[in-house]
């Protein structure tokens, strides 16, 4: 090793903590990344798996478009088309169990034509080789892997209870597979036999899917040309395509939200490089006039934080394989309330997140190491050395700072205005506004200095006037620490402000939408979406009731079309004026009048991610071919970032079979009771039929339980980028204390006792969470302003109304202050403790 | 040998220049040593600063023998140095984070040079016990004994010196003074030292001082 180096290693550990908090810091940052990189791919992946276990060697897959294919269809197909390769399919979501539930995929097979598709029946190792020939002959049996037959604490023979499309169940455990290739891909599977799973489901007569293997032999224009209308031949793949599409605007969200605690290690790091340029400029100027190059400098100082950034990435991506079990909690959860079930029990480590991990990781310190690097190598090697004046040069340079500061949030700006959709973009433009808060920093701490130098002085003498004077003359120093501290702070108030202005604008949209007494809808594994499975009988007997004024139905039918998915909402309506669609303009009655009379009406998020205006067609495939549709008008939902595309019951029943309704609002008769109602809807539905009966209250808490569900893991985040600021500022005062040794050895010597060198601190300290504060609050309305209107528009489509609690203002001032005071608590210990002796002693 | 050709170096100060050096001509042979005598702030350091290359005249050149360290890049300027200057500075300058041994040893590393000369430096300014102490133990003259070894350690041509007795005391300065007259001198090194010490002028071939920006001879 060179001797520069060795020299360099000696200092790094000479100051160990400081390095030890930018290791920290990076590692956080790092860790966080990382963890969801793993969290979202450790989830795509179960997904995929659990769809590969249900897709087999299949190619494709024909679907209907009204959800449900005619038996008929696969005879016609394999005896008169003669195709061979063709598997009929029933796949439902199934919950079974008795001590322990699970909730599985009901995957519903033919035997005599899985073969050339999945292999699981005939596994090696299944125990009761006849569970599946039982499984033909007996009634309601199933199969489950051995782990989900362990979890479940069962045995072939017996009899579990299972709940399926609301309707209460019993099955009949009569195989167990064993030792199949990769357990996980069983893990959230039941097979049965088909006929098992229609009358399970209640599906008789009809099949969901009819898998199929294109190759050579078989094209896949032949099989759309003798399809019968209504089909439609789909990539198997298509799947985790349209899942993928779902999630995008959510991952890319998470992903960014993932980076903030990195931005504020950045400046952390950024911080102790300077911090330790500062303090070796002396050595530095020593190596310049032996004649060391300021290419070597540059590179030595490079070197540093690559050793520092390489530790930390290392050390992150372990915290990360910790951490993101947690967070696969969170994640998933969030995932199966909002989009689609997953269940994940495995993380996922991938090579491409080791080295993503490791490109941030050391980038990220890179960059941050750039400039102090640079001013390393710019060290004069004077005879006489003199230390640099850093602080007289920000200062000196305040004013052109600042406006390089207003021209960076001017580009932020403009990168923000440009006409797009794109949410990165988006987040490329918060970065030159964060740029532009950080240039201007030092004439905040200027100004403050002016107002708070003689009030502190006023309120705490000279050890007060000390504490706020020190704070500008370490400006190069201080600065950086309160910037990265506001950051954190302002990233509290733009995500808790976007927060609470999401959640305000969906309490009123509830509160405006929710108007009837009793809701009635089917249970659901996904929070926010309800299968069509309450029998029509229901809706009719509710209607008859004498204590019912009226009633609003619907079903929602997911559409797959061309590769996409259409989420379609049949609504039905007894009394218009109860209709619960907050339309966009003014022309309510108008819009209601066509939506009546066969046009659409469209979510927002729909509208804006498919550029749709009202007065536009849309082409809808329908049992009988594509159809088009004119939009009537727009409405406001907060239910799904996908959007609907809402009919009038009626004119969906005209083009699509429907197999039931997926809720009821019930309004009553004002002198009636809804208690009593509820238990008459039970009634009608008998012991069988699971339904969700909830009143408006209930709904709406239910509803915002879920909503506060969501961000939870975005609180997480938040708070982690605020813990790394905490680790900022305290590695700051940790290097502040070491560079004023000398000053404080001076007071000691000159009377001052240790109690008020740690006052002088702690002020320092307040002071600087103060200034921190301070400008935290305009940053953080500016972010929340980006996010509410720019970012959550491009994401998900929603308009939201900002609502800026001067709550969250007053939060972000405390913990500003808070975070900086118990910062600051260590270095004020030790600063007390300074001999003044030794502290004078040195040269 | 050393040649300066109308060499002047000023600075600024907001608008007003301040001038410190004017039209300076000078020459110094090979294997002289040459003080510049002066108080604070006359211009000393700014003429070492301009002949190790750190800072360039605002007009005139500097020749080492045959070699024009004013046309030379930064790059060329600092690989000059490092092979044939050899720096002792009043503070001493010692590494904190390298030994007493590793201290010698980063010349001899940047050039390139075997290890094996450390020991043997270090027994001439009779250092050889504290050879794995950090400077930070070491008294100040005991520092300044590391430094000049340190300057001398990979043979440069030209010795600058800063100063070098202004932070000892009367004995230790004596020491160090008798040690420089015996190694730089049997060497037959060229030494230009800057000092405000009328002690050291026993070693000098010539004395300059500075009138008027020009430095004269002392007699």
């Amino acid at each position: 090793m060179k001797i520069i180096h060795r020299s360099s290693l000696r200092y790094i550990f000479k100051h160990k903590l400081q390095f030890g908090l930018s290791i920290l810091g990076i590692a956080i940052g790092v860790a966080i990344i990382a963890a969801i990189d793993i969290a979202n791919i450790s989830t795509s992946k179960a997904f995929n798996l659990s769809l590969n276990s249900v897709t087999g060697k299949a190619t494709h897959r024909i679907i209907s478009t009204s959800g449900s294919i005619p038996d008929s269809v696969y005879s016609f197909l394999r005896i008169q088309k003669g195709l061979k390769d063709i598997a009929p399919v029933v796949e439902d979501n199934i919950t079974i169990g008795d001590s322990t539930k699970k909730s599985f995929v009901l995957l519903g097979v033919d035997v005599f034509a899985e073969k050339p598709f999945r292999d699981y029946t005939s596994s090696s190792g299944s125990d009761n080789k006849n569970g599946f020939k039982e499984f033909l002959t007996a009634k309601n049996t199933i199969v489950l892997s051995a782990e989900n037959a362990k979890l479940l604490k069962k045995s072939i023979g017996d009899t579990i209870n299972a709940s399926i499309r609301g309707i209460k169940k019993k099955v009949v455990l009569s195989g167990i597979i064993n030792n199949y290739g990769n357990p996980s891909q069983l893990e959230n599977l039941i097979i049965s036999d088909i006929a098992t799973a229609q009358e399970l489901t209640g599906k008789r007569g009809t099949i969901d899917v009819i898998d199929i293997i294109i190759n050579e032999n078989l094209k896949e224009d032949y099989v759309k040309n003798i399809l019968p209308a209504g089909l439609e031949l789909q990539r198997s793949s298509s799947r985790s395509d349209i899942a993928e599409q779902m999630l995008s605007a959510f991952n890319v969200n998470l992903n960014a939200l993932s980076m903030l605690a990195l931005i504020v290690g950045v400046f952390l790091i950024y911080n102790t490089m300077t911090f330790s340029v500062v303090q070796r400029k002396k050595i530095l100027g020593i190596y310049r006039s032996l004649g060391v190059t300021e290419n070597e400098i540059y590179r030595l100082i490079i070197s540093e934080v690559l050793l520092i950034g390489f530790i930390g990435t290392v050390l992150g991506f372990l915290l990360a394989i910790l951490i993101s079990k947690n967070l696969l909690v969170l994640i998933s959860r969030t995932i199966n309330d909002l989009y689609f079930i997953v269940s994940v029990t495995e993380i996922e480590v991938t090579p491409f997140i080791v080295l993503k991990t490791l490109i941030v990781g050391i980038a990220a310190s890179l960059l941050s190491a750039l400039k102090p690097a640079r001013e390393a190598s710019q060290s004069k090697p004077g005879i006489s050395i003199v230390r640099s004046n850093q602080e007289s040069k920000i200062l000196g340079n305040i004013y052109k700072l600042s406006v390089y500061g207003i021209i960076s949030g001017l580009l932020g700006a403009a990168i923000l205005m440009l006409p797009s959709k794109n949410v990165w973009l988006s987040y490329v433009g918060v970065l030159p506004v964060i740029i532009g808060f950080a240039l201007m920093s030092p004439l905040v701490i200027k100004v403050s200095d002016k107002i708070l130098t003689p009030l502190s002085g006023k309120l705490f003498g000279i050890a007060g006037r000390i504490s706020s004077r020190s704070i500008i003359q370490n400006i190069s120093r201080t600065n950086t620490a309160i910037f990265s501290l506001s950051i954190a702070v302002a990233a509290t108030v733009g995500v808790g402000t976007m927060i609470s202005s999401f959640r305000e604008t969906v309490v009123t949209w509830l509160e405006n939408g929710l108007k009837a007494d009793i809701y009635v809808s089917a249970p659901s594994l996904i929070s926010n979406s309800n299968d069509p499975i309450i029998p029509y009988y229901i809706r009719d007997s509710i209607i008859n009731m004498k204590e019912v004024r009226n009633i609003n139905y619907y079903s929602e039918f997911k559409l797959f079309q061309d590769g996409k998915l259409i989420n379609i909402l049949a609504s039905g309506f007894t009394d218009p004026s109860s209709k619960d669609f907050r339309l966009q303009g003014n022309d309510d009655e108008k819009v209601i009048s066509k939506f009546q009379n066969g046009e659409v009406l469209v979510t927002e998020p729909y509208a804006y991610k498919n550029n749709i205006k009202a007065g536009n067609v849309i082409q809808l495939k329908t049992d009988e071919g594509y159809k088009d549709f004119k939009v009537a008008g727009i409405y406001y939902d907060y239910s799904s970032d996908k959007g609907f595309v809402s009919i009038e019951y009626s004119v969906f029943k005209k083009y699509w079979k429907s197999n039931g309704l997926s809720g009821i609002a019930v309004y009553l008769k004002n002198d009636k009771d809804a208690e009593t109602v509820r238990n008459k809807i039970s009634s009608f539905a008998g012991s069988d039929v699971e339904l969700i009966i909830r009143s408006n209250k209930f709904l709406r808490e239910s509803s915002i339980q879920i909503f506060d569900r969501t961000f939870i893991v975005a609180k997480v985040l938040q708070l982690l980028s605020v813990v790394v600021a905490f680790i900022g500022i305290l590695s700051s005062l940790m290097s502040l204390q070491l560079e004023r040794n000398k000053e404080m050895g001076i007071l000691r010597a000159v009377g001052f006792l240790p109690s008020q060198l740690f006052k002088i601190s702690t002020l320092q300290s307040i002071l600087m969470g103060l200034i921190s504060g301070l400008l935290s609050l305009p940053l953080g309305a500016l972010l929340a302003y980006i996010l509410v209107f720019i970012i959550n528009k491009r994401s998900f489509g929603w308009t939201m109304q900002l609502s800026l609690e001067p709550r969250v203002l007053v939060e972000a001032m405390v913990l500003a202050i808070v975070a900086a005071v118990l910062a600051g608590i260590y270095p004020g210990y030790e600063i007390s403790k300074i001999s003044p002796s030794a502290a004078l002693r040195e040269e | 040998m050393i040649k300066l050709e109308n060499v002047s170096k000023g600075y600024s100060e907001g608008k007003v220049l301040h001038t410190i050096l004017s039209g300076v001509n000078l020459n110094i042979n090979k294997g002289e040593i040459v003080i510049l005598y002066g108080k604070s702030g006359s211009g000393k350091s700014t003429l070492l600063n301009l002949l190790a290359g750190i800072d360039l005249p605002d007009e005139g050149s500097i020749f080492f023998e045959d070699v024009n360290i004013t046309a030379l890049s930064e790059k060329e300027r600092t690989l000059f140095r490092r092979k044939r200057i050899g720096f002792i500075f009043q503070f001493f300058n010692l590494i904190p984070t390298l030994t007493v041994s590793e201290n010698l040893k980063l010349p001899l590393e940047l050039n390139s040079m075997p290890f094996k000369k450390a020991d043997e430096i270090l027994g001439e300014v009779g250092l050889l016990d504290r050879i794995n102490a950090y400077p930070d133990v070491l008294s100040g003259g005991e520092q300044q004994r590391v430094a000049i070894a340190r300057a001398l350690i990979h043979n440069p041509d030209f010795i600058l010196a800063d100063e070098p007795t202004g932070n000892l005391d009367f004995d230790t300065s004596k020491q160090i003074i008798d040690l420089i007259d015996r190694i730089v001198k049997q060497q037959g090194k060229t030494m230009i030292m800057a000092t405000h010490s009328k002690d050291v002028m026993g070693l000098a071939d010539r004395v300059l001082t500075l009138k008027d920006d020009k430095f004269i001879e002392m007699n």
